[in-house]
């Protein structure tokens, strides 16, 4: 899959992104754009089973979305990251910093 | 009142009546000495208006007095320029301390406290006095922090003190007619900023400045100080006498006011107070500039981008040309050179400056050995502020930024903002002196050549490991784009490196900007720093705080210590770093856990220094995560394993071969192409 698609849902608690595909050079943006669109104003989990690359610029982005978030009052999860992610994730060595969630219902 | 608003108006007047004065310093001189003046007269007058309604408010004779004596410092400061220009800010925070002071003691005589048995005439008027002591004390206690603590120190102390003038001013209004205490407390804090502006910049004030500080004054006035003087007026009703417990009330309904005030001034003043917000407009305008585009078209872009967010008049760059900086832009159309080793921009290099302002230049005394010739250069450059884009001791280029329209200052968001682009600015200056040569242009592929070309610069300016103990050898590509990776190494003594190895995320061009940025300000840090756990927690703060959003390094710090035989290194998130020492059977992980940069606020508590002994025969190995990532038709990354094998069948080659096969199998393995930068780095040590 070469191409990124991102669907937002949003519920009453909050907002669900669903990101398929890579998030490389060419992707990043998009994904920058809605990232940081929602992590202010709503509680947001990123759905990332099945993004099958995470540029180094993508992971900036979760991390920058994540302190957002924080500062904002909101929070933030990443639900069923593919193997790809959690790998990029472990290698921040903050991994605990990252709400990791297995389920929808573990967030909201 | 009539008199109050007349002489305000006019000094008003003449304030914008000075913002039209050209920009020739004696004209200036004489903008100021006018303002002074006025400020004097308007005070004079102020003072007599208030003497007359003495009758109905006994605190407007301390009002008076004040008055009198600000106009009295207004007229030395400015118009005299007391003592002398050199020594110009240091006296004139004295003269102001000494001012608050006066009135302080004045109001304290005045209302008998200071000598005993005498009774409070009136417990707001000692108010007022306290707080203007307590001005004074800050002032004359801290002058040297005040003066060093921004571009306009003093507008920054007085920022404080006007604070707390308008909560005094509001206090002492409490009394009848309703009117006159708000009029003439908006006289105090409309004449107290334009006073302090005054006193705190080399240029006249312009009118949009001028509009925007009386604004500021006009708020404050209306949101903090009259409601505080409302209340103290009705405490004033209900405690008719003067007493401990009205002066306590009265206290309390001051401290009471802090609260308000702290709210009003983030929600509403400080947007006031900084003018216009551009950073990000500007940071975006900068990021879309087409590298590919020509010098001149470059130039003009980066000209349009700055001046339209800075909105000042001059433009003028000078770029390195051997050994000399000459002039690409200046207003004109003037070509001066200047020496690259001139005194001054040396001096400037010592002391670490990038960026220092003709006000900065001409009062500072850090620059007093140069002064003369700085000044010069803004003077040659018609320039008010200079940009020095440097790597290292190396001046690339100077960027001088003119006037500001309307005669506005440059203030403390400007310079913020311009160390924010420092290094955009740093790369359109290499920029802007490889274009100027024509063999790049003629001999590399345009499309990315350019670009290529000053990331290359970066990458290979580093200090080489060359030692009789050591083999070593590194490889930088960037592919199709620019990249973020880096490396670079410092000479500590014969026998010891400092070295960096890692990427700054990112992308394209922001990813380059943010990896020169990087390893400039690493170098700068290494100058001072020399607590290796600090350095490399003062690199974090920087990259979370001065590179762009969701930027972060992931990489490696290091000390090598040939005489030793030690590696002392600190992981920040490099994947690979393999060692493989005589005994081992073959390459293993030695960079144990990591954290990247420019997450956290405060990565100290978070950081290890490990050591790791090179007997003579060791190999180490670092890269960063762009080799392991190379991927195949298959999906199937290159990773660790492949690296592990192809840094054990290049073994026993040099170190500059060993990386470059290491690295053409991993280009090998994805098919020539890979996504990420890719650096490793080999070094062998020998006995």
């Amino acid at each position: 899959m070469d191409q990124l698609n991102i669907s937002e849902k949003v519920t009453d608690r909050g907002a669900i992104l669903v990101v398929e595909g890579p998030v490389n050079s060419y992707t990043f943006t998009e994904f920058q754009t809605k990232v940081y669109a929602w992590s202010k104003k709503a509680d947001l989990v990123i759905d990332m089973a099945a993004v099958t690359s995470l540029s180094s610029a993508g992971l900036g982005v979760l991390m920058a979305a994540i302190d957002d978030a924080n500062d904002a009052g909101r929070k933030l999860w990443i639900l069923k990251p593919s193997e790809i992610v959690r790998m990029a994730i472990e290698s921040t060595g903050f991994a605990d910093s990252f709400a990791v969630i297995g389920a929808l219902r573990e967030a909201f | 009142m009539v008199m109050i608003v007349s002489g305000f108006m006019a000094a008003l007047l003449l304030v914008i009546f000075g913002a039209h004065a050209e920009a020739s310093t004696a004209t200036r001189r004489l903008g100021r000495r006018t303002l002074g003046l006025c400020l004097a007269l308007a005070a004079y007058a102020a003072a007599s208006a208030l003497e007359s309604m003495r009758g109905m408010m006994p605190a407007m004779s301390l009002a008076a007095d004040v008055l009198r004596l600000a106009g009295a410092a207004s007229f030395a400061s400015l118009s005299l320029g007391f003592p002398a220009d050199r020594q110009a800010p240091v006296a004139r925070a004295w003269i102001w301390g000494a001012w608050f002071a006066a009135a302080a003691l004045l109001g304290m005589l005045r209302l008998g406290a200071g000598i005993g048995a005498a009774p409070l005439r009136t417990a707001a008027g000692l108010a007022s006095a306290l707080a203007v002591l307590a001005a004074s004390i800050a002032i004359i206690l801290f002058p040297d922090r005040a003066l060093d603590r921004d571009e306009r120190p003093r507008a920054a102390v007085f920022g404080m003190s006007g604070a707390v003038a308008a909560l005094a001013a509001g206090i002492a209004a409490f009394l009848p007619p309703a009117f006159a205490g708000p009029v003439a407390l908006a006289s105090w804090v409309l004449l107290g900023v334009a006073g302090h502006y005054a006193a705190t910049t080399d240029h006249v004030i312009g009118p949009y400045e001028a509009l925007r500080l009386l604004l500021v004054g006009a708020a404050w006035t209306l949101s903090v100080g009259l409601p505080v003087g409302l209340g103290a007026w009705w405490i004033g009703r209900i405690l008719p006498e003067p007493s401990w417990t009205r002066f306590a009330a009265l206290g309390a309904l001051f401290l009471a006011a802090t609260a308000p005030a702290e709210f009003a001034r983030r929600r509403f003043f400080s947007a006031l107070r900084g003018g216009r917000r551009y950073m990000k407009r500007l940071e975006e305008d900068l990021a879309a500039i087409d590298l590919d585009s020509g010098r001149e078209s470059v130039l003009d872009a980066l000209e349009q981008a700055l001046g339209e967010a800075m909105r000042f008049r001059d433009f003028a760059v000078l770029y390195e040309n051997d050994g000399e900086l000459d002039a690409l832009r200046c207003p004109g159309g003037a070509k001066p050179r200047i020496d690259r080793r001139d005194p001054a921009l040396e001096h400037l290099v010592n002391l670490g400056t990038t960026m220092v302002s003709r006000r900065r230049a001409g009062d500072n005394r850090n620059y007093a050995i140069v002064r003369t010739r700085l000044l010069e250069i803004f003077d040659l450059l018609q320039a008010d502020v200079l940009v020095i884009a440097r790597e290292g001791r190396e001046v690339v280029g100077v960027f001088g930024l003119g006037r500001k329209l309307g005669g506005a200052d440059w203030g403390r968001y400007d310079f913020e903002s311009l160390a924010r682009i420092y290094g955009k600015l740093f790369v359109f200056a290499y920029y802007l002196r490889n274009a100027a040569r024509a063999w790049v242009i003629q001999t590399v592929d345009r499309e990315i050549a350019l670009s290529d070309q000053v990331i290359r610069s970066v990458q290979q300016n580093v200090d080489r490991i060359e030692h009789p103990k050591a083999d070593a050898a590194f490889v930088t590509r960037s592919t199709r784009r620019l990249g973020g990776d880096f490396i670079d190494f410092v000479k500590v003594s014969e026998d010891r490196w400092f070295f960096v190895v890692g990427d700054v995320a990112g992308k394209g061009l922001n990813a380059s900007m943010s990896m020169v940025i990087l390893k400039s300000t690493i170098r700068n840090i290494l100058k001072t720093e020399k607590n290796f756990t600090r350095l490399v927690a003062k690199t974090n703060a920087f990259v979370k705080k001065s590179l762009p959003r969701g930027s972060f390094f992931a990489g490696v710090f290091g000390y090598l210590d040939f005489a030793a035989g030690n590696l002392y290194f600190i992981n920040c998130g490099i994947p690979v770093m393999y060692l493989n020492a005589p005994g081992f059977a073959s390459f293993v992980e030695v960079q144990g856990d990591g954290k990247v940069l420019g997450f956290v606020r405060d990565i100290a508590p978070h950081l290890k220094t490990r050591r790791i002994a090179l007997a003579p025969g060791s190999t180490l190995a670092i890269a960063t995560d762009g080799i392991l990532e190379a991927t195949n038709l298959r999906g199937e990354r290159f990773g660790k394993e492949r690296l592990q094998r192809a840094l054990a069948e290049f073994h026993s080659y040099e170190a500059s071969k060993g990386v470059d096969l290491a690295v053409k199998a991993a280009y090998d393995f994805g098919d020539g192409d890979v996504e990420d930068d890719v650096t490793l780095f080999i070094l062998r040590t020998k006995a």
